[in-house]
């Protein structure tokens, strides 16, 4: 058996001689990586469109949506980690010496390391987002009917507000600015014009 | 200084020379280290490529003009091309076995 440092020489030289076969093998770890990216896609897309979320309440629909895109984020992440550690890193380029080869050696090994690592923290990370989106989309609470807004004229005068109430005698107007406020009471009488409206 | 005729050895030898200057080849993607080899005293010289240790260009492009880092030192392998006696039939090395390193200048 040669001495290590005439093996780290020998190999630095035969490495010399092997730079097509090495580039070819660590091109199809990087295609297989980023093949499987696309399945990612899929995984996210689990949730279906707006159609999916219509029925939420605002803020739940903006947090699922952030949920899905904070979690497509991370498995990309985690899964370009991931190939990176597998297939090695692009674009790495040393002068083929012993000594150098063998500095190179064990910073990629370290390197290797740190990039499983923060690969499995990306996929979990991920994965538990993507959860969390599927079920805030399943069990989030729904959007609240918002009572609807008229335009009432009687006698020349004009009110607008939220109908909270109609009896056959009066109807009772809600403040759409102050939803808290008390009612208002409107006495139904003859000739008075009841409008929907978009807006007070 | 002759060669001499020695036995195949796997040694390292201590190179008593001064520090080498190397030749670069014209594109700067090489540089060529001449050398006497301590053991045996056969002439040679090893061509040091800049290389890609895992093979690939990369996603980027990286610019030509990046020079990765320079060795100080070189180890060469003694590759004299003489038959010295008892080297192994398998051996694919054409030296003495000998190897030493060579401080650059």
């Amino acid at each position: 058996m040669s001495p290590p440092a005439k093996r780290w020489a020998r190999l630095a030289e035969d490495l010399e001689f092997d730079q097509l076969a090495s580039a070819r093998k660590l091109a199809e770890g990087w295609r297989n990586g980023l093949a499987g990216l696309t399945a990612l896609l899929a995984a996210v897309t689990v949730i279906k469109g707006p159609d999916s979320v219509a029925d939420l309440a605002l803020w739940a629909r903006y947090l699922v949506v952030a949920l899905l895109a904070v979690a497509f984020a991370l498995l990309i992440a985690g899964s370009l980690a991931a190939t990176r550690a597998a297939s090695g890193s692009p674009g790495a380029e040393i002068f083929l010496d012993a000594d150098t080869l063998r500095d190179w050696t064990f910073k990629e090994a370290k390197s290797i390391q740190r990039a499983i690592t923060r690969a499995t923290r990306c996929m979990l990370s991920g994965l538990a987002a993507l959860a969390l989106a599927i079920g805030l989309s399943w069990l989030g609470p729904g959007a609240q009917a918002t009572a609807p807004l008229v335009t009432v004229e009687r006698d020349g005068l004009r009110t607008c507000g939220t109908l909270l109430a109609a009896t056959d005698r009066t109807l009772l107007l809600g403040d759409p600015a102050q939803p808290d406020a008390a009612p208002q009471t409107i006495p139904l009488a003859p000739g008075i014009q009841i409008r929907a409206t978009n807006e007070c | 200084m002759t060669h001499q005729d020695i036995n195949y050895q796997d040694r390292e030898v201590v190179y008593g020379g001064s520090p080498v200057t190397p030749t670069w080849a014209a594109d700067r993607q090489s540089f060529q280290v001449p050398s006497i080899c301590p053991a045996c005293s056969g002439a040679m010289s090893r061509t040091v490529v800049r290389g890609l240790p895992t093979g690939s260009k990369g996603i980027w492009r990286q610019p030509e003009t990046k020079q990765p880092l320079m060795p100080q030192q070189v180890t060469l392998v003694c590759a004299c091309g003489y038959p010295h006696p008892s080297r192994p039939k398998e051996s694919t090395e054409t030296g003495c076995g000998a190897f030493w390193k060579v401080p650059l200048a």
